[in-house]
């Protein structure tokens, strides 16, 4: 049994980064492993409320991100310091998420044996 | 045991040496790689930020990574320590876990 880390920071919508993340951060978690995400930098967009991916001809990252619960997923993070340089406030995410400090980071880090670049 | 970071991007076209350094703990480990090796050349912009990280955190640079880029062990800020592939091994068995800000 290993802690994997997910640490996203990837802006969603480029490529498909964040899916193939998501892909494998799933993988993880059907195998009883856990799991836990933080959002970081650009990641944090990928969980701003009002996306229309579709208005590209792209898929949703919404409907993964809200079916990690049913995955077993510990929880979703979110810092704090992040969202505010960007203009987003927590009120404006899809999903309910906790809130980190950047002074927290290192620490919840080194709390995880295995740290996935998403 | 520190986490072992590892940055792999110039940081004159890419925040993610800063972003790194703005979330390292004390003890921590950073090994600057490919592109990211142009931010140990003394007089860069990333020099001041490096040098503030060392107070609390070692920073290492990738020996072979500079010697493609024509730099020079010379040009090298104070205070970062050069490493071969077998350090970069010897790093990553000394830290866990290991962080990628690819």
């Amino acid at each position: 049994m290993k802690n994997f880390l997910f640490v996203m920071r990837r802006p969603p919508h480029e490529g498909t980064a964040v899916r193939e993340s998501l892909d494998m951060l799933m993988t993880v978690a059907a195998f009883d492993q856990p799991v836990r995400v933080l959002f970081l930098d650009d990641g944090v967009f990928a969980l701003k409320a009002g996306q229309r991916p579709d208005v590209l001809g792209l898929k949703p990252v919404e409907p993964l991100l809200a079916a990690l619960d049913f995955y077993g997923v510990e929880g979703l993070w979110v810092e704090e310091e992040s969202l505010v340089q960007r203009g987003l406030r927590p009120e404006g995410l899809a999903l309910p998420v906790r809130g980190i400090r950047r002074a927290e980071v290192a620490g919840f880090v080194a709390g995880a044996d295995v740290v996935v670049n998403g | 045991m520190g986490v072992l970071h590892l940055v792999n991007r110039s940081p004159h076209q890419s925040a993610s040496l800063a972003q790194c350094l703005a979330r390292v703990g004390d003890g921590d480990a950073v090994l600057l790689l490919e592109g990211a090796v142009y931010a140990a050349l003394k007089g860069s912009a990333a020099a001041p930020g490096l040098q503030e990280a060392l107070a609390r955190v070692a920073v290492y640079v990738l020996a072979p990574d500079l010697a493609a880029r024509g730099v020079a062990a010379e040009e090298v800020a104070e205070g970062l320590a050069l490493v071969d592939y077998e350090g970069f091994v010897e790093l990553s068995l000394r830290h866990a876990p290991i962080q990628s800000w690819f």
